[in-house]
């Protein structure tokens, strides 16, 4: 069933998606041909500042179109008539949530790659090159800096700090979208209240937890804080994706639970 | 005949409101039934509790002794009362979802349907009229092998025509171990088919009884006896 409902979720985000890569690919293309004629004259630059400018525009829709697909797919396939649909095929609502949600990270790795492909067709050639050259230069800088063993953990730290940060938005959203589907009417502005006030609640606690720590011991907690980061940043960036991982725990319960026990198919 | 649906003391409330008070009820297999009653009686939340869209605020619904969940959802086949397909996808495509997650669907008997209606298989549901959007979902729900049909109001808001093709349709393609339950307000028109019916007001049942009973019992006909209970 898992499969099934993976295929389906494929299916729909695809339809929305592949539209917006191929606009994104065929910008990209452009900007390759418009630099066939690369001279020095004004008509040129004005031109070819265009197309990079659409590119980097198409990039930023890109990035912005995956995350709106994916939280609507979401919330229209769950918590409006379509729900009527996926809550009585043979699945749990546990499956649901997991499909969409590996899904939507797919989707999300995919539209990354789409991104940096277009950027690698558009500026292909001497400048491509160039350019990597830049990136390998500050590349053996940092390895230099962190020591060659540690880069790699490093980099894949970073890899995963990014990915987890993704993961708990999404299961984020999908929370408060699981609370917000409990209000009588106006869901959707419930769940972005229920956003918003988790965001300010979590920033006013952590707020009240530095000044807390800093009238207890002045700014002794801060600094070792500050030294630990210094000393071990492989453990303190694992430590983030710690933190990263437990929030996507509690979020997938909360929209697990609400979704099992809370369903409101009004 | 065996016990398919059991629902006890079941109760929903949403918030101050009470949909559903203290309603217990048996269906037996076999059997047409009617759920009816005026608008806003608690029919379709009924209906919605049958089927795990909502959870009960107390009390317990079953079918075959599994409270609704994924063994229930592959017996129980169910027509929602609003458009529930995503508009986006091609007849084709909605066909072949039923048949990845429904054992019980018979793609072949959906697709004879649909070629006796002339809707292509590769039509978008966007593009389809109302009344055939409605016929697409019915073909779909009628073409499982259920247990047990829950059919919210299949013939509001359609001509006399579709009606009565939605009636043939039901008739010819449950399966006669099976139950079906209809919610409706239109009773003349789907009275024929009915073995029981189910009298709905504020949220309580009112009456469960063989349309035989009502009539010998009030002499009446079920749409002339609703009408009599109903009375403002």
């Amino acid at each position: 069933m898992v499969t099934r409902l993976f295929k389906y979720e494929i299916r729909s985000l695809g339809r929305t998606m592949l539209p917006i890569w191929g606009v994104l690919g065929g910008i990209a293309l452009l900007t390759r041909l418009i630099r066939f004629f690369e001279s020095e004259s004004t008509v040129y630059g004005v031109v070819f500042g265009s197309a990079v400018v659409a590119l980097s525009l198409g990039i930023i829709a890109v990035a912005a179109m995956t995350v709106v697909t994916v939280i609507r797919r979401f919330y229209t396939n769950l918590y409006t008539a379509e729900g009527y649909l996926s809550f009585t095929l043979p699945v749990t609502p546990f499956q649901h949530i997991s499909v969409k949600f590996w899904t939507a990270m797919l989707f999300t790795a995919a539209s990354a790659v789409v991104a940096f492909a277009a950027f690698c067709v558009a500026f292909s050639g001497e400048l491509l090159v160039e350019m990597w050259h830049v990136a390998i230069y500050y590349c053996r800088q940092m390895i230099e800096a962190a020591g060659p063993g540690r880069f790699v953990l490093y980099a894949v730290e970073f890899a995963l700090i990014a990915l987890c940060a993704a993961a708990t938005f999404y299961l984020l959203v999908y929370a408060c979208i699981a609370v917000g589907q409990m209000a009588k009417k106006n869901k959707i502005l419930a769940a972005v209240g229920v956003y918003f006030a988790y965001y300010f609640a979590t920033q006013i606690l952590g707020t009240i937890l530095i000044v807390f720590m800093i009238v207890l011991d002045g700014s002794a907690f801060m600094l070792a804080i500050n030294d630990f980061i210094n000393d071990y940043p492989n453990a303190a960036l694992a430590i983030g994706i710690g933190y990263y991982l437990a929030q996507c725990a509690i979020f997938f319960g909360v929209t697990n639970v609400i979704t099992y026990k809370k369903l409101n198919l009004e | 005949m065996a016990e398919l649906l059991r629902c006890e003391k079941l109760t929903k409330r949403f918030g101050n409101v009470t949909a559903l008070q203290d309603v217990d009820l048996a269906v037996e297999s076999g059997r047409i039934i009617g759920l009816l009653g005026p608008n806003g009686s608690g029919k379709t939340t009924l209906i919605k509790l049958i089927n795990g869209l909502l959870t009960p605020t107390s009390g317990r619904v079953t079918v075959e002794g599994d409270a609704p969940g994924v063994v229930t959802k592959s017996k129980v086949s169910y027509l929602p009362d609003n458009n529930y397909l995503d508009a986006r996808m091609t007849v084709r495509q909605v066909v072949e979802l039923f048949g990845d997650f429904y054992a019980d669907f018979d793609p072949a008997r959906a697709g004879e349907m649909l070629t006796r209606l002339g809707i292509s298989p590769d039509c978008r549901l966007k593009t389809l009229s109302k009344g055939n959007k409605e016929k697409v979902s019915l073909i779909l729900v009628m073409s499982r092998r259920a247990k047990l049909y829950v059919l919210d109001e299949p013939i509001a808001g359609v001509d006399p025509a579709t009606r009565d093709h939605i009636i043939a349709t039901i008739l010819d393609n449950y399966d006669p171990s099976a139950s079906v339950i209809i919610s409706t307000h239109l009773i003349s028109d789907i009275e024929q088919i009915l073995d029981d019916v189910i009298f709905i007001q504020n949220g309580r049942i009112l009456l469960h009884q063989s349309v035989e009973q009502i009539r010998e019992s009030h002499g009446m006909s079920v749409d002339e006896w609703f009408r009599e209970v109903f009375k403002w």
